[in-house]
């Protein structure tokens, strides 16, 4: 008996391996698990690129310029009515790039159903100054709808101020005098701006999956082994409970790095492919800001983790984790979505905050610097110390007797 | 060898295991036996270190289940009722990953994984992941994983439970074996002509005590009964009526 033991005993270290290696290779054969980690990543950027190509092509600022004759041809095609109620309208709209089609019949149905953009139609006078009536119809809810809105409406007005500078004129009057100031707007706004703004959602939606991408094997390997009666047998071979949950912990580590690589590396992919076919946007960060990204996340994966784990020892079963788990990844993501439209200053203070310290850095990272080496080391020192006092709170957890007895 | 000595474990306000009390020494099967609910699971769960006792202690070849477990549980295989597999692990890689946190050496393992398969028949979906496997076959690798590192002591719950006629009288042959090689096994049952066929020893228990012990024949000398069930519903009633008078202070 007992003649096939290693007389050397098993040291810690290789008990956790043994326990690592075992839910690697289980979870890598489990539909759900390799659906958190590899294709949820894919998600964010895909939505990402998806809407920065869709907005970029409808906030189209070279129709703008060409409106103020920086450019030529036709920039906008607009379904019109009763343009000849107005003498000179026409051609002074399509001198600045407008072209004019046939309004369908119903317009303000097809705007609505978004069958037209945006409809001009011109109408007799009905008022007793003998004004025709022109009127834009248009969707504000849409972007592709508001734009074009625009452009038509500073082409009415340039056309109406116009006229009333050449009547004045006319009558000998001095423009200037009639005008205290002169306006100059300098737009700075242009596609590479817009680029920057879906950038600047990269560091939620990575966060986001920080806390995602481990949820279902944290679940599955404890709350599950115990639904499933696996953890009795497994709690009596000669290990520590300690390092049980330390090889499980370090697999459900694994999955999370596999899941975040897989995003950091898709929104740069998707978002590169995007710019691709759009060069007036922003380029998107770069791999090595995306590569410094994913090292400035590591000690937040094992904080997620460690949470993750407390979290699935304590519930009593896998359905209660799975509604715990569920809403965990939110948790960060909230502020970090906060975060995005309302940057903070990044104090020596926060930045030692778990998820916030990162935040600053990933910000730092995006605009092109680099995170200050105080930054980057109290940060991570921090978050790793606390994701160890949460693991220790875990490994208490599922040292209970209660741990046997699901549901 | 097993030693169970003034056991008690309780949970809550409910007393499990009350003062219990049995040897279970090696070269021989000793069956513990009890209606539902009499807390044989829980002292099985105390010996193979799960639970810690309130008070009392368990030790396995000298070493105590609480202040040395990790010593103690490598001297013990457990068959817990709940057979507990992965499935989506094959049968040969629970024999893996168990064989390896007990320590056996990697060219020890492989060979042992085929001897044990073809000891419990299980050669033919060693292979396969446990997924869909019957409760026969379910069963048989939960007997591996308890036998992997061969242990020199076993505690077998319900160990021929969902097996098919042919499964179970190999399994009580293997059960043999051991004993005969000196394995000091402890299991429970509720199939009295299993009990009577495999085990040695029998210690009967009811709400966590000890009501009766000895082999089969001092047992039957003892209430004068010829059958072992009529003995061990005599010996259950007994511990019933014992605990009414004890409520009743009578």
């Amino acid at each position: 008996m007992l003649s096939g033991l290693d007389p050397t005993r098993q040291s810690a270290l290789k008990r956790t391996r043994i326990v690592f290696h075992k839910e690697v290779i289980d979870h890598t054969r489990d539909k759900r698990s390799l659906l958190l980690a590899l294709v949820y990543p894919l998600l964010g950027p895909l939505l990402l690129a998806v809407l920065m190509h869709v907005s970029s092509q409808a906030l189209d600022t070279r129709a703008v310029e060409r409106l103020a004759g920086t450019g030529s041809g036709v920039v906008l095609t607009v379904p019109a009515s009763g343009l000849h109620l107005v003498p000179g309208l026409r051609n002074y709209l399509e001198a600045i790039g407008l072209r004019f089609v046939a309004p369908p019949a119903d317009p303000e149905d097809a705007v609505r159903e978004a069958r037209a953009d945006v409809v001009l139609q011109v109408t007799p006078p009905d008022t007793a100054d003998g004004r025709p009536l022109v009127t834009i119809i248009h969707d504000p809810r849409r972007i592709t709808s508001s734009t074009p809105a625009g452009v038509v409406r500073n082409g009415i007005n340039s056309f109406s101020d116009a006229q009333v500078a050449t009547y004045l004129t006319e009558q000998g009057i001095d423009i200037a005098s009639l005008t205290p100031v002169t306006l100059r707007l300098v737009n700075v706004g242009n596609e590479a701006s817009l680029a920057l703004l879906f950038y600047n959602m990269i560091p939620p939606l990575a966060v986001f999956m920080i806390f995602l991408g481990a949820v279902y094997l944290a679940i599955d390997t404890t709350a599950g082994e115990r639904e499933r009666g696996s953890l009795e047998p497994l709690l009596t071979a000669p290990a520590r409970r300690s390092e049980l949950l330390l090889g499980k912990s370090l697999a459900a580590v694994l999955f999370t790095a596999v899941t975040v690589a897989i995003n950091l590396g898709a929104f740069r992919g998707l978002l590169g492919i995007v710019v691709w076919q759009n060069p007036e946007l922003a380029p998107p960060p770069g791999w090595s800001v995306m590569a410094s990204m994913f090292f400035i996340a590591l000690p937040l994966m094992l904080l997620a983790v460690s949470i993750q784990m407390a979290i699935a020892t304590i519930t009593r079963t896998m359905k209660e984790a799975q509604i715990y788990l569920g809403l965990l990844p939110i948790m960060p993501a909230l502020p970090a979505m906060a975060l995005a439209f309302a940057p903070i200053s990044p104090s020596p203070q926060v930045a030692v905050i778990p998820v916030l310290g990162q935040l600053v850095q990933f910000g730092r990272l995006l605009s092109g610097d680099l995170p200050t080496p105080i930054e980057a080391i109290s940060s991570a020192v921090i978050t790793t110390l606390f994701a160890a006092l949460v693991f220790r709170f875990a490994i208490g957890s599922f040292q209970r007797e209660r741990q046997f007895f699901a549901g | 060898m097993i030693q169970v000595d003034h056991l008690t474990k309780s949970f809550g306000r409910v007393r499990a295991v009350d003062d219990l009390s049995f040897e279970a020494p090696n070269g021989t099967v000793t069956g513990l036996l009890g209606p539902n609910g009499a807390g044989k699971t829980t002292t099985f769960r105390v010996i193979y270190g799960l639970l810690r006792p309130d008070s009392g202690s368990v030790t396995i070849d000298g070493r105590d289940v609480v202040s040395q477990r990790l010593d103690a549980q490598r001297q013990l295989g457990a068959l817990p009722d709940v057979r507990g597999l992965y499935p989506r692990l094959t049968a040969r890689e629970h024999l893996r990953y168990f064989g390896q946190l007990h320590g056996v050496s990697v060219d020890r393992l492989e060979a042992r994984i085929e001897d044990l398969a073809r000891q419990i028949g299980m050669t033919e979906f060693l292979d396969r992941r446990t997924k869909g496997f019957s409760r026969g076959q379910e069963l048989k690798v939960a007997l591996a994983r308890a036998l992997i590192h061969e242990p020199p002591n076993l505690i077998l719950d319900e160990p021929t439970n969902g097996l098919d006629v042919v499964s179970s009288r190999a399994v009580r042959r293997l059960i043999a074996e051991l004993r005969d090689a000196g394995c000091c096994i402890v299991l429970s049952s509720h199939i009295m002509a299993e009990v009577e066929a495999m085990c040695d020893r029998l210690v009967f228990i009811a709400h966590g005590r000890t009501v009766m012990e000895g082999t089969p024949d001092e047992l039957r000398r003892r209430t004068g009964r010829d059958n072992l069930e009529d003995v061990f519903v005599d010996a259950v009633v007994e511990g019933d009526a014992a605990d009414l008078h004890k409520e009743l202070g009578t």
